[in-house]
């Protein structure tokens, strides 16, 4: 086997990785092979031992961080399973270093290498896990998506007839409104008329004369009432019932708020 | 060798070599300095690297050498922490251990 042959099937061997950690290890060994010198090649490959052997390592190391995955120690990688005495002391050698470290009291110590990469690899999975969720979530809102559209459709055909309904209660108040002003004056102007006229019957026919002014004078007063109590309406209600169409208005859009938040 | 040479001892070795270099050094001239020492199977440096970059011990820089580009690589200051930390931890160690094989062993 020579060093292209190596290193060819060394590639194929890492397919399964990342480009960019194949990248990194293949231009490791193309350099190692360089630095050693065309001269030394047979002895590399022979120092090197087998490609297997090779990518059996870089996929050990990429895997470290796992509690099982092993140590590497000048023999080469200890599996975790196999020598569970060596690889024992080698953790408990660890964590006391580690626990050295944190006797000193040193931040610089929370950065132990198996510690860190431990670490790593939890949060690699965590990472993962919620990718995992994404297109879960993304999948099911497809799916959903012939039921959705329909539902969709019916809530703003619901929101609209609420809003209609809505206007038309208030173009109706309105309206109710405006006829109670109109008849308030009618009923003002005519008891005014009416009290004018019976003032000036009074003195053809003294007792029709003043039933007709008295009749006017309920009637303004009546009227006076009405228009009083459209002003007083217009001054209370109506801003009030502006501020309710305001807020009901802002529903949609408040709940939406509220549903992001949470 | 006897000893097995754990992970962190395997680290800090890789780190005071490096750190010898003000500008770095490259992969097969560590690894032939390493091997001086103790038994490294040549396959064994590229993980420990790789890890020790992974926790920002080292960084590496491409320099132009005879025509080609080599990898340097080269310590940093989080490195230089951690060196100094195996290598206190170390000489403790070390002492420990000469201490019972001298024989003046009760501290008690």
């Amino acid at each position: 086997m020579n060093r292209l042959e190596f290193m060819g099937k060394l590639e194929r061997l890492l397919a399964g990785i990342s480009p960019g950690e194949r990248e990194e290890a293949l231009q490791f060994y193309n350099e190692y092979f360089n630095d050693a010198g065309v001269e030394n090649e047979d002895g590399v490959i022979e120092a090197l031992g087998s490609p297997e052997a090779v990518a059996a390592t870089i996929l050990a190391g990429l895997a470290e961080g796992a509690e099982s995955a092993g140590e590497f120690s000048e023999k080469g990688f200890v599996p975790g399973g196999a020598d569970k005495g060596t690889v024992n002391a080698l953790q408990k050698t660890d964590k006391a270093a580690q626990n050295a470290q944190a006797e000193r009291g040193g931040s610089a110590g929370a950065d132990g290498s198996p510690a860190a990469g431990a670490a790593g690899a939890g949060k690699k999975e965590k990472k993962a896990w919620g990718a995992g969720t994404v297109v879960l979530v993304v999948l099911l809102s497809i799916c959903a998506l012939p039921l959705l559209i329909p539902f969709a459709m019916a809530a703003v055909i619901f929101m609209l007839a609420i809003f209609l309904l809505v206007f038309f209660m208030f173009l109706a108040g309105a309206l109710v409104l405006g006829c109670l002003a109109l008849v308030g004056l009618i009923l003002l102007i005519t008891g005014f008329i009416l009290t004018g006229v019976g003032i000036a019957k009074m003195f053809i026919a003294p007792f029709g004369g003043l039933w007709i002014a008295g009749g006017g004078l309920a009637a303004a007063g009546i009227g006076l009432l009405m228009l009083v109590g459209f002003i007083w309406l217009l001054i209370k209600a109506v801003p009030a019932m502006i501020r309710g169409l305001v807020w009901l208005c802002g529903l949609p859009f408040r709940k939406k708020r509220k549903g992001a938040a949470a | 060798m006897v000893f097995n040479t754990g992970a962190a001892l395997l680290d800090a070795i890789v780190l005071a070599v490096v750190s010898k270099e003000p500008d770095g050094t490259y992969g097969y001239k560590i690894t032939q300095e390493v091997r001086q020492v103790i038994e490294l199977s040549e396959s064994t440096l590229y993980p420990v690297l790789r890890r020790l970059l992974k926790d920002e011990c080292l960084e590496v820089y491409d320099r132009e050498c005879a025509g080609r580009n080599r990898r340097y690589y080269r310590i940093t200051g989080r490195g230089m922490v951690q060196l100094n930390l195996y290598e206190g931890e170390w000489s403790r160690y070390s002492a420990k251990i000469n201490s019972i094989f001298e024989g003046g062993v009760s501290h008690e």
